[in-house]
């Protein structure tokens, strides 16, 4: 038995060998088939990300709860919004106090006072590198231009209190733009003994926990009680979500199209193959094993092609240093169409075997 | 093998012959010849099992799993493959270890002159090597039927009648061989004559 299973591989080694333009054609196409889908679905993939951040870096996921003059916002009532769930951070802002930056001569900064997980919080504002959470004490805008985002600084803040030292506080360098334009340049800093009022509640939300948290927010700061809310984003609910967009793009059937497209190489390949399986079969190999033979032909094929698909598609990911979801996205993708189509290998050649062994001979 | 009132219709309605009877033993080799078109590869095919009579049957007593070896006019050949490649595909196929195959395509090669050729892919040879080549593979194995359609026709004389004594030859091996044949001048004395006939086989 493993005898003539041995020799069914070796015949169909060498019949690969022995036409190496068609197996090379064969495994080249199929690579580079198989290549396109990871391309496809990685640059896609990428795209719907690039979006998803886009809309997080213009206040899609950032809720804001005013309160209108004559309204008493609590800030314990704003900070207590952090045990709800879907709510990544909620500080409540007071202010803003302008400050002369570094000494009393220097540019003015408009300083808010939090209370709150402030580090969570400018965390969650933007996917951006450098941007986790750390033990700090405060954020200062990008537009400030004291640094890079990411940075830590040492600032003196010199508030119009009379006292001529400047307040040193940690910063750590931010973008708050997902806040609004009216923030740029804008410090955020712990709320001191002495702050004014809160004026404002934000709110990070989880990307599926939107219209949840708004409608615990618009419950427990009511509109009758002189509360406005809205999204950072301006009709945020207008705007397809990155992660709806990016499990609704059209590339998520990319693998399957590829995989029909491959049907029709193979019954090609089958249809090129059929009169060679008939000799087989004229010379009396049993129909199961013709088909073997014909099945591991494909197979072999696909297999280095799979291979060679897999170490350039790698090779692409570290020489441009992609990575996160839209590898996941394409590696899935690959690993489908690969898997797929070696599934249909079998049911290909069945399809294809010749009904008639004589026609087939003679069908050169 | 035993062929007992075979016959055969064509799908157009067209009967090609009936009433055919033979037997044939260990040892015993016959050429079938007649006129273009009386069916005689179709006879060859319905012997073979590889076509199924539309009357009487056919039936065979051997011990081997795969009981024939075809000679089948240059169709039946792995083109892209070698003469000694194609030469031991019956052997490969019955699971003969592959240095015993070689063996015996070797010597099946070295019998028909084509030596030279042995590690030749058969695309690139003449029709009469090709047809050779086909031979060469019925005698390289061991199975106990020789069908052979036409192993003469694209052979100059000399090669002709060395393919016709080896094929007779096997019946010295306990083998029957079955050809069908315009070229009786080929033909050994030794072996059995029969003209198909839309009635049956004449011998």
């Amino acid at each position: 038995m493993t005898r003539r299973l041995l020799a069914l591989w070796r015949e169909t080694v060498a019949n690969l060998i022995a036409r190496p333009a068609t197996t090379t054609s064969a495994i080249v196409l199929l690579s580079t088939l198989f290549l396109l889908v990871f391309v496809n679905e990685h640059n896609t993939s990428a795209t719907a990300a690039d979006y998803a951040d886009q809309l997080r870096h213009d206040g899609m996921f950032v809720y804001v709860i005013q309160a209108s003059t004559g309204a008493a916002l609590n800030a314990t009532d704003c900070v207590s919004l952090n045990q709800l769930d879907g709510v990544d951070a909620a500080i409540a802002m007071a202010g803003p106090v302008n400050a002369h930056l570094y000494a009393e001569a220097g540019p003015v900064i408009p300083v808010w006072f939090t209370t709150g997980p402030l580090a969570q919080f400018t965390a969650n504002l933007a996917a951006h590198p450098g941007t986790h959470p750390k033990p700090t004490t405060g954020a200062i805008d990008v537009d400030s231009n004291i640094g890079r985002i990411g940075d830590q600084r040492v600032v003196g803040l010199s508030f119009p209190t009379g006292t001529t030292t400047p307040t040193l506080v940690d910063v750590d360098i931010v973008d708050l733009s997902p806040l609004g334009d009216g923030l740029a340049g804008n410090a955020l800093i712990p709320a001191p003994r002495q702050a004014p009022q809160p004026s404002v509640c934000l709110i990070t939300t989880a990307d599926d926990s939107r219209d949840a948290i708004a409608t615990a927010a618009a419950l427990a700061f009511p509109k009758t009680d002189g509360f406005s809310q809205r999204w950072a984003l301006s009709n945020a609910e207008r705007f397809e979500d990155g992660r709806t967009r990016f499990e609704t793009r059209p590339s998520l059937v990319t693998w399957l199209a590829a995989t029909i497209i491959v049907c029709v190489l193979f019954a090609m390949y089958a249809r090129l193959r059929r009169n060679d399986l008939a000799v087989y079969a004229a010379n009396g190999l049993r129909p199961g094993k013709v088909a073997t033979i014909g099945t591991l032909e494909i197979l072999i094929v696909n297999f280095i092609a799979t291979a060679i698909a897999a170490a350039a598609a790698t090779i692409m990911v570290h020489t441009n240093h992609t990575s996160g979801l839209p590898v996941q996205a394409a590696s899935a993708a690959l690993a489908r169409v690969c898997i797929a189509t070696a599934l249909v290998a079998a049911p290909v050649v069945a399809l294809m075997r010749p009904r008639s062994i004589i026609d087939a001979l003679k069908d050169r | 093998m035993t062929a007992s009132g075979l016959g055969y219709r064509l799908p157009t309605g067209r009967t090609l012959f009936e009433h055919v009877e033979l037997r044939l033993d260990p040892g015993d080799a016959i050429a079938i010849s007649g006129p273009s078109g009386t069916g005689k590869s179709t006879l060859l095919w319905l012997l073979g099992n590889l076509l199924t009579p539309t009357a009487g049957r056919v039936d065979i007593s051997a011990d081997h799993p795969q009981p024939y070896a075809w000679v089948l006019q240059g169709l039946n050949v792995l083109s892209a493959r070698t003469l000694l490649d194609n030469s031991a595909l019956c052997n490969t196929i019955d699971g003969v270890p592959p240095r015993v195959a070689r063996t015996r395509a070797t010597e099946a090669v070295d019998a028909l002159g084509l030596t030279s050729l042995a590690r030749t892919r058969l695309r690139n040879v003449s029709g009469g090597e090709l047809q050779r080549a086909t031979v060469a593979r019925a005698l390289a194995s061991t199975r106990p039927v020789i069908l052979a359609d036409e192993p003469t026709n694209q052979l100059d004389r000399d090669n002709a009648r060395l393919v016709m004594e080896l094929l007779d030859n096997e019946r010295h091996h306990n083998r029957v061989v079955v050809i069908v044949t315009h070229d009786t001048a080929a033909l050994p004395s030794t072996i059995r004559r029969a003209e198909l006939t839309p009635g049956g086989l004449v011998e």
